[in-house]
């Protein structure tokens, strides 16, 4: 599912830790996405499910045990360090937590200047204006630029990480669950400000977040994970619609909607995800599945193209269409 | 509604500091019938909290002063209790669950051990009977293979696992009142959806009163039977679920309702979602009139003015808003903007 | 925008420093007057007298005087500028040694597993034990002191740079500084370095603290600065013998050694709120 022009193709990433007791932890494993220039891919899953560790491993953080990852045609995974200084001015992150991601002893202004000077972008008065066009592009005032991040509000902190990921013009910006930690009356904003700069410096975005109503909001596609793999990918508005993956259908069902009418009926998808140390055989997915059967528990189901566009690991993604087998 | 409500606030008032004079929950009122749900929502620095920990009366002596015309819970009127009474009635009348139930978790000492004190602090039984209810509860609770998680220490328990540790702690006494405090924030969406359909499950079943502390909507539609939406430590409307959502009557709630990106299967998603202006205030910088007023899109020059009083709206529905007709319906809000 | 805000409701006034950190900061302020005055006003003390021999506090010496007819007063207050030399000196070289090891140790983990194996190994040693011997090897004198008396405050200091560092390095602006392509010098001397010197200013005074204690158990000991050059510790030792008779030459000497210390300890515990990064948003907030 890739091509030349892709802005990311991470091709069968695998990233194994070892614990402190020589348990080795299957954080990643044979994951392959792509991403096209302007288009936003959404990440999703529950905590634990690797979605954070593939996000570093694309931002050149963290490197693969195996797999590529190709930014802009070239493999981040077998850089030396000074390529990957250079390669890091196309990616860059928004994070979870504004008021942990920003130096508390930085101003703003020195935060969104930091990127500048490393990469040696312009003259330092350039750096300077630049810092202060890229502020007031995410809505701040030039007199909040003296002003260090606890001076600030949660919203406006995600602003400022907002400005420092899109200060050297980056390609692609991984955004870790950008709005998870803001109050509910300051997500629109923040969202609507990532879709306006999306569109406007037509940015490829990896958007990384369990929340699927911004997800259906904010994603071209989506890819679903679990436990490490990628369970389920195509069209947002396709997968969330008609899921493949009964893993998906129990995410759907189990998201809170804000309609009192349409409260949930059913017992929801029981049990805790297995630990990712001991990974159940087959499809991990199995454990907690009203669909599994026998060879779920032998063979891994490979994520296979279901429709155009469309993957699923299912091994009975065929029979998903018909619904009822999911009301166990 | 016959006779007195099963719990019944009035004039709420909470201020911490020098003399009070911080007042994160200002004048609130509210009641519950026994057996419903009520959902306190709100953001962080709203007040829900607090004014929960009020009803508890868990705040640190001294640090809070707590004011209010009425808190009568069962009968019982909770500003008369002195320190000893109200610590009975925690765990056997009203018990509160927490977000981190870490926290609220000695991390030495067994599962099994932690149940069974909680139950022997307000009953009298033999430590045989004691076990048998704390294997009954975690039964109840759904804990898989109860008798071994006995013997766990909390650590070794997933989170989902650790709240309905929690859960079976509050109610292992059979309390009337529960108060939740954003139980589910913290757990993954799978794991929230178990724990609020167990909620639901126990309340059916035992007729709990819970109080639910939350901020996000989506849970809210999913549980409430009535909602208070809280902003800036005031309440600003309280009604029936269905009347919140689909009428709200307040600038804030309209607005939180137009501000969240939602997913209904089968609908397109909507377009550029509308922004609530603003930060939340502070509550030294509190507007003048309605604390809303400077992010209101719907706020008129009376607004600024001076703080609206209550409003019926419909038949136990009110709103502190002098434009409550303004928001209109939002449930064909979707159809609408995408049309 | 129209805001209402009561008197008590307006910004909080900037705490006021506590009676105890006045006191502390006053005392310490006498103490380092009489080190730089003390010697140039009063000499050393080093006249003998043996008419005058351990006599109690008088209008003459007010302090008393020792076995040998000093002046305790002259000897203690020029004996503060030994003292106060030791304490900042074993602090600076302490932190400059210690605090960089333990920044490096704590950043990069091959160092770490060097530099804490020695720090270990150091650490096993009695501190008082390795300075006696160090002094006995070099011979007495203020920099043999303060070498004896830092060599065992390094690792304790290395130590906690490195878990200090550790836990900011785990901090997400650190990631955010490594994916904007900040260099690791730069993180290190921008990022992690400012976020530790709180700790490390914290620290710095208790090894103040310290090394004078040291410095004064050294002298007691008789292997610490040379008798002929007051410091507070060889006053009190000079006492040691006399002190049924004359309480005084330690008496003094040691109160001004406890205010000092404590005095220091008291200014070191406020450093310390003030750099916790908990009070600090509390602060805010």
């Amino acid at each position: 599912m890739s091509d030349n022009t892709d802005v990311l193709v991470a091709d069968k990433l695998v990233r194994h830790f070892k614990t402190g007791k020589g348990q080795t932890v299957h954080a990643v494993n044979d994951v392959s996405l792509s991403i096209a220039p302007g288009e936003t891919l959404a990440l999703v899953g529950e905590s634990g499910c690797g979605k954070s560790t593939l996000g570093r491993m694309i931002m050149g953080l963290d490197r693969p045990d195996s797999g590529a990852v190709h930014l802009l045609g070239r493999d981040l995974a077998r850089m030396g360090n000074r390529d990957l200084h250079t390669a890091r001015r196309s990616v860059q992150m928004i994070f979870q937590d504004p008021s942990a991601s920003l130096d508390p002893r930085w101003t703003a202004e020195a935060i969104v200047r930091e990127p500048l000077d490393n990469f040696r972008i312009g003259t330092s008065a350039e750096r300077r204006d630049h810092v202060l066009q890229l502020l007031s592009k995410v809505g701040l005032r030039p007199d909040q630029a003296k002003r260090y991040p606890h001076e600030l509000s949660g919203g406006q902190r995600q602003r400022l990480g907002i400005a420092r990921a899109l200060a050297t013009r980056p390609r692609l910006v991984v955004a870790d669950e950008p709005v998870s930690a803001l109050d509910v009356s300051i997500r629109a904003q923040v969202i609507n400000l990532l879709c306006d700069l999306r569109d406007e410096m037509k940015l490829s975005l990896l958007f990384i977040s369990h929340d699927i109503g911004v997800v259906s909001h904010i994603s071209n596609r989506i890819a679903v994970m679990y436990l490490g793999r990628i369970v389920e990918a195509g069209e947002t508005a396709a997968v969330l619609n008609a899921p493949q993956h009964p893993y998906t259908v129990g995410l759907l069902e189990s998201v809170p909607r804000p309609r009192p009418a349409d409260r949930r009926q059913r017992a929801p998808l029981e049990g805790d995800p297995p630990s990712p140390i001991n990974l159940p055989s087959g499809c991990a997915f199995r454990t907690r599945c009203p669909m599994a059967v026998d060879v779920c528990a032998n063979v891994v189901p490979p994520l296979r193209p279901t429709a155009p566009g469309r993957f699923s690991a299912c091994h009975r993604a065929d029979d998903m269409t018909k619904k009822e087998l999911l009301n166990v | 509604m016959t006779g007195e409500p099963f719990l019944s606030i009035r004039n709420l008032t909470v201020g911490f500091g020098a003399g009070g004079a911080i007042r994160a929950v200002r004048d609130v009122s509210f009641d519950l019938e026994a057996g419903k749900t009520l959902c306190l929502v709100g953001e962080s620095g709203s007040g829900k909290s607090v004014t929960a920990t009020s009803i508890m009366g868990l705040h640190k002596p001294g640090s809070a002063h707590v004011e209010a015309a009425t808190m009568r819970l069962d009968g019982i009127n909770l500003l008369e209790c002195d320190e000893r009474e109200m610590s009975r009635l925690r765990g056997s009348l009203m018990a509160m669950i927490f977000q981190d139930p870490m926290s609220s978790l000695n991390p030495a000492l067994t599962i099994g051990f932690q149940l069974r004190e909680a139950l022997l602090l307000h009953e009298k039984m033999s430590t045989r009977a004691a076990n048998a209810r704390v294997m009954e509860v975690l039964q109840r609770v759904r804990i898989p293979d109860a008798a071994r998680r006995m013997s766990a220490y909390p650590h070794q328990l997933s989170g989902g696992m650790r709240q309905r540790i929690m859960i079976a702690m509050a109610l292992i006494c059979r309390p009337r009142l529960l108060i939740a405090d954003e139980p589910t924030t913290a757990l993954d969406v799978t794991v929230q959806a178990q724990i609020l359909w167990l909620l639901s499950e126990l309340q059916r079943e035992f007729g709990t009163a819970i109080i639910f502390i939350t901020h996000d909507l989506g849970v809210v539609a999913e549980i409430a039977d009535d909602v208070a939406v809280m902003y800036a430590g005031s309440l600003v409307e309280r009604g029936p679920v269905h009347a919140i959502f689909e009428n709200p009557a307040h600038g804030y709630t309209a607005g939180l309702l137009r501000a969240t990106a939602e997913f209904v299967p089968g609908e397109p998603s909507r377009g550029r979602l509308e922004e609530i202006p603003g930060n939340v205030p502070s509550f030294s910088m509190l507007p003048q009139g309605c604390s809303f007023v400077e992010r209101c899109r719907f706020a008129v020059d009376s607004c600024h003015r001076r703080t609206p009083d209550w409003r019926d709206v419909t038949f136990g529905h009110a709103s502190r808003c002098d434009q409550p007709v303004a928001y209109g319906p939002t449930a064909n809000l979707t159809v609408e903007v995408s049309a | 925008m129209t805001t209402v805000s009561s008197p008590a409701l307006s910004k909080p006034k900037p705490a006021r420093p506590g009676v105890a950190v006045s006191l502390s900061l006053l005392a310490l302020a006498v103490v380092i007057l009489m080190a730089i005055f003390g010697p140039l006003v009063f000499g050393l003390g080093n006249d003998l007298n043996p008419m005058m021999r351990l006599k109690p506090p008088s209008a003459i010496a007010w302090f008393g005087t020792d076995n040998l007819g000093r002046d305790v007063f002259v000897r203690t207050v020029s004996g503060a500028r030994n003292s106060v030399t030791v304490g900042l000196c074993t602090a600076i070289v302490v932190l400059a040694i210690g605090g960089t090891l333990g920044v490096v140790a704590g950043y990069f983990n091959w160092v770490d597993r060097i530099v804490m194996r020695l720090a270990d190994g150091l650490m096993a040693i009695p501190g008082i034990l390795l300075a006696i011997a160090l002094v006995s090897v070099l011979g007495g004198g203020l920099v043999t002191v303060i070498i004896a008396i830092s060599v065992p405050e390094i690792p304790r200091t290395a130590r906690l740079m490195r878990s200090v560092v550790l836990s900011i390095r785990e901090l997400p602006f650190i990631t955010a500084a490594i994916s904007v392509g900040s260099s690791t010098p730069k993180i290190l001397l921008r990022h992690i370095v400012p976020n530790a010197i709180g700790m490390l200013s914290v620290q710095a005074t208790y090894v103040c603290a310290a090394a004078i204690l040291s410095e004064a158990a050294l002298s007691f000991l008789g292997v610490g600065t040379p008798p002929d050059v007051p410091s507070w510790g060889n006053v009190i030792a000079s006492g040691k013998e006399y002190f049924r008779l004359a309480p005084w030459i330690i008496a003094f000497p040691g109160l001004l050694l406890s205010i000092m210390v404590l005095s220091i300890n008291i200014l070191g515990d406020r450093l310390r709120d003030r750099f916790d990064p908990r009070l600090a948003a509390r602060r805010a907030s």
